[in-house]
């Protein structure tokens, strides 16, 4: 069942109409479907989410197979970064919720890049060495560029949440 | 070919599918990216018909062993400073985007804006005549 049909079938109209007693009891039973429904906005929210991160390292891992090979666009291209990979998880798994997937690319180095593109002149790339470094560069809109080298050890850098949340506030 | 006029096209062949996404005609900022030796390779297709340019393009192919599948377009007139365009012939009409700095998120914000303005071009597909 969608999160959309979950909403529709707890919603405050439908439990008027279920609910329409006044005794101790009613309204006790009325306060356990309410606490029901929110944990299982909760829950369904969270299935999303998690479905959302598996179909993104689904597409990486795509990605990735098609540039295992030195060479792989005809220009004389390294071999995607296994280290660059796990970073890739790594970062998507600590993405701001509420983000869309980025689409994926490998680099002619072999680095890994995780792009968003909104609409023209607001896009933003991050590329991942496997070396804990995110090189990032972002058209935010006009006149605002952004672009920098950060380490990514624990978390992501600060800059790159802070542009990626400019570019889908 | 002479020196590189601001209002010629530039065509970037693409070879993976990773480069671009067709669905939503767009060209990824990684197909300009510069290969190790520092430049991007791109052709001159100015005063091109459309079938000579996806010839040239097969041809392309063809030298790298790889099969067409689209080509990214822009003009040079969009192609950012410090990047310059540097005829490189042979093969005829080639081209390099040269001057690419060192640094990764410079390469990445110039790469950026070239995809931003280049246009996406996929392989026509041929009609093939069902027999009677």
């Amino acid at each position: 069942m969608t999160l959309a049909a979950l909403k529709s079938e707890f919603s405050p109209a439908r439990q008027q109409t279920r609910f329409l007693g006044i005794s101790p009891e009613s309204i006790e039973v009325r306060k356990q479907v309410r606490n029901a429904t929110l944990h299982l906005d909760e829950a369904v929210t969270s299935q999303t989410m998690i479905a959302q991160k598996r179909h993104a390292i689904a597409e990486l891992i795509q990605t990735v197979r098609q540039s295992a090979r030195p060479n792989w666009d005809g220009y004389g291209a390294d071999p995607v970064k296994p280290e660059g990979f796990m970073e890739a998880v790594r970062l998507l798994g600590q993405l701001p919720v509420g983000l869309p997937n980025p689409e994926f690319e490998v680099l002619a180095n072999g680095d890994i890049a995780l792009e968003w593109h909104l609409r023209k002149g607001h896009s933003f790339i991050i590329s991942l060495s496997g070396e804990s470094l995110i090189s990032y560069a972002g058209l935010l809109g006009p006149g605002a560029k952004v672009h920098g080298t950060e380490y990514f050890f624990e978390e992501i850098p600060y800059p790159v949440v802070q542009s990626l949340l400019r570019l889908f506030p | 070919m002479g020196p590189i006029l601001p209002d010629e096209e530039l065509s970037r062949y693409l070879f993976e599918s990773g480069k671009f996404a067709a669905t939503k005609g767009r060209v990824k900022p990684g197909a300009f990216v510069p290969a190790k030796n520092g430049k991007t390779s791109v052709f001159r297709t100015f005063g091109m018909l459309e079938a000579q340019n996806w010839e040239l393009g097969e041809t392309v192919a063809r030298e790298v062993q790889r099969t067409l599948l689209a080509r990214a377009e822009v003009h040079a007139s969009k192609v950012p400073a410090p990047l310059r365009i540097e005829p490189s012939e042979p093969p005829p009409r080639h081209a390099n985007l040269i001057a690419w700095p060192e640094s990764r998120d410079e390469q990445l914000m110039l790469a950026l804006q070239i995809a931003e303005e280049a246009r996406l071009f996929l392989k026509p597909t041929r009609n093939v005549e069902t027999p009677r």
